[in-house]
C-alpha cells in the first residue's frame, strides 16, 4: 500500500514546476486535475505516475543547486487555501513521461 | 531513465570509451566504471568531488582546469567535450562564455579568498552548454555546472551572465564546505551565498566598488521586452521584475515580510532576499570593494566548521559578527551587526 494507492480520498491534484535559478512565480504554471471527473482508468494512470514519481523523487534531492522539479499536491477539500494533504517533489530531468505530461500538456498519460 | 546520481559520463559512453578510447581516456573510463559500481547509494559531495579528480586532471594552484561540454540540446550529461584548458577557443559564443566566466570565478576564489577551485584542492571545473531545448535555467548537479540557452523571448543564454555562472559554481563550494541543507532558512542561506559570491565575482571582474555596482543578479539574461532588470536585486529585493510571463519578484528584504511557504523548497530563492539585503547594507556601510571586507567575512563564515548544515539566519549572522571582530575589529563588527539589525535579524 502506497500513499497514492487510492485517489478517491482526494478531490484535487495540482502540479507546478518549481525551483531553478530563476524561480519566478510566473514559471510555475499550475495545472489542476479534478479527481471526481477522472474515469477509473484515468485515476489508475494518475496513481501509477504518482508512484513512479515518488520512487524517483525518493532517490534524489529535488531542487538542490537550482535544479527544477515538479511539485504535486493532493487536496481533500474542494477549494480554498488549505495546505495539501499529501505532496511529492519529482526532479524535472528524471521525471517519468507521465509526470511531465501532467504539467506540460495537462494530460493524464494512459497506461 | 537517467538516475540523479549517475556518474558524470553516462555509462554507455564509458563503455564505448573503455573499449575504443585513447590511452589516458581509456584508463579513466575503466576507473569510473568500477567506482560507479561501488556507489549504488546517493553519493556525498566529497565522493562526487573525488570522482571528478579521478576522471579529469586538475591543475596547479593559481590556474583552473576547465572542461566545457556541448549537450547539443539534449539533456544527457555531461555531453560532448568540446574545449579543455588551454585549448583553442571555438567559434561558439556559449562555449567561450562558459570557459571565460568559469575562469573569472576561479580567479576570484583563488586570488581573493585563497581557494584553489571548488573543493580547495584544484577540482576540475566542468560546464555543459546548450543543455535541453530553449532551456530557461542553469544549475549545479553536484558534479558540474549546466547552462541552458534560454528561449530568446524571455531569457538569453545563461552563460552570458558572469554572476550566474559564479552563482552555480558557488553552489559547489557551499556543498563542499558548510553543506547547507537546501530547504527553508538554511536553503535560503545557501541561495544567498551563491548570489553574494556571484555579485562579488562580477564586481571584482569589472573593478567596481560598492557604489559603482548595480547589485543585480542575472541582469544580462533578460531579453528585450521583458519588464524587469534582472532575476534578483540585492539593493532592493522584490523589485527585479514585474512581468506577464515571470510574474512579480517575490523576494522580501526584511524578516517582517519573511515568506512561509512549502513551495520552492521552502522559499529558498524567495527568503534569500533577506540575507542578500543584509550583505548589501553591510558592504555599503563599509564602503570600498565588497570583496575586501564584507566578502572576507562571508567567506570566513562559510568555511567555519561551526556553521551547521541546518543553520538559521540568526546563526549565520552571529558567525559573521564573530569573524568581523576577529579579522577586522570592533568598528567593522558593529557595521555588520547594524546591517543584520536593519533586516530584522539580531538581538
Ligand atoms: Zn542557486
Amino acid at each position: 500500500m502506497t500513499r497514492f494507492e487510492d485517489l478517491s480520498r482526494f478531490t484535487r491534484v495540482c502540479i507546478t514546476r518549481e525551483g531553478g535559478l530563476v524561480a519566478a512565480p510566473g514559471l510555475m504554471r499550475p495545472r489542476t486535475f479534478d479527481v471526481v471527473e477522472c474515469s477509473s482508468d484515468e485515476q489508475n494512470a494518475l496513481c501509477h505516475w504518482l508512484n513512479e514519481g515518488e520512487r524517483i523523487g525518493r532517490e534524489a534531492s529535488p531542487g538542490r543547486g537550482d535544479q527544477r522539479y515538479f511539485r504535486i499536491c493532493l487536496y481533500k477539500d474542494r477549494d480554498g487555501e488549505a495546505s495539501p494533504d499529501e505532496e511529492l517533489n519529482v526532479p524535472e530531468d528524471a521525471a517519468p513521461a507521465g509526470v511531465k505530461a501532467l504539467w506540460e500538456e495537462g494530460r493524464i498519460e494512459p497506461l | 531513465m537517467t538516475s540523479r546520481h549517475a556518474p558524470v559520463i553516462p555509462p554507455h559512453m564509458l563503455d564505448a570509451l573503455a573499449r575504443h578510447g585513447a590511452g589516458h581516456l581509456k584508463s579513466r573510463a575503466q576507473n569510473t566504471l568500477s567506482i560507479d559500481q561501488q556507489f549504488r547509494q546517493p553519493m556525498s559531495a566529497r565522493a562526487k568531488a573525488s570522482l571528478i579528480h579521478q576522471n579529469y586532471p586538475d591543475s596547479a594552484p593559481g590556474a583552473p582546469a576547465r572542461y566545457i561540454f556541448d549537450a547539443n540540446h539534449q539533456t544527457r550529461l555531461p555531453g560532448e567535450l568540446v574545449l579543455e584548458e588551454g585549448g583553442a577557443l571555438l567559434d561558439d559564443p556559449q562555449v567561450v562564455e562558459a570557459y571565460e566566466d568559469l575562469g573569472a570565478t576561479y580567479r576570484f576564489f583563488h586570488d581573493v579568498m585563497g581557494r584553489h577551485s571548488i573543493d580547495g584542492e584544484g577540482m576540475a571545473l566542468l560546464g555543459t552548454v546548450h543543455y535541453g531545448q530553449e532551456y530557461q535555467n542553469a544549475f549545479w548537479n553536484g558534479e558540474q555546472m549546466v547552462f541552458g540557452d534560454g528561449d530568446g523571448e524571455v531569457f538569453l543564454p545563461f552563460t552570458r551572465a558572469l554572476d550566474v555562472v559564479a552563482h552555480e559554481l558557488t553552489h559547489g563550494v557551499t556543498e563542499l564546505t558548510a553543506g547547507l541543507e537546501y530547504r527553508d532558512q538554511p536553503g535560503a542561506l545557501n541561495e544567498s551565498i551563491s548570489d553574494v559570491f556571484g555579485v562579488m565575482v562580477k564586481q571584482y571582474a569589472r573593478g567596481e566598488d560598492v557604489t559603482q555596482a548595480d547589485w543585480l543578479i542575472g541582469a544580462d539574461l533578460l531579453a528585450e521586452g521583458v519588464n524587469g532588470k534582472a532575476l534578483r536585486s540585492m539593493s532592493a529585493p522584490g523589485t527585479a521584475y514585474d512581468d506577464p510571463m515571470l510574474g512579480k519578484d517575490p523576494q522580501p528584504a526584511h524578516m517582517d515580510q519573511f515568506v512561509n511557504t512549502r513551495s520552492d523548497n521552502g522559499g529558498v530563492h524567495i527568503n534569500s532576499g533577506i540575507p542578500n539585503h543584509a550583505f548589501y547594507l553591510i558592504a555599503m556601510e563599509l564602503g570600498g570593494n565588497s570583496w575586501e571586507t564584507a566578502g572576507q567575512i562571508w567567506y570566513d563564515t562559510l568555511t567555519d566548521e561551526r556553521l551547521a548544515s541546518d543553520a538559521q539566519f540568526i546563526d549565520f549572522a552571529g558567525l559573521t559578527m564573530a569573524h568581523a571582530t576577529q579579522r577586522f575589529g570592533q568598528r567593522v563588527a558593529e557595521a555588520v551587526m547594524n546591517g543584520w539589525k536593519q533586516v530584522g535579524i539580531g538581538p
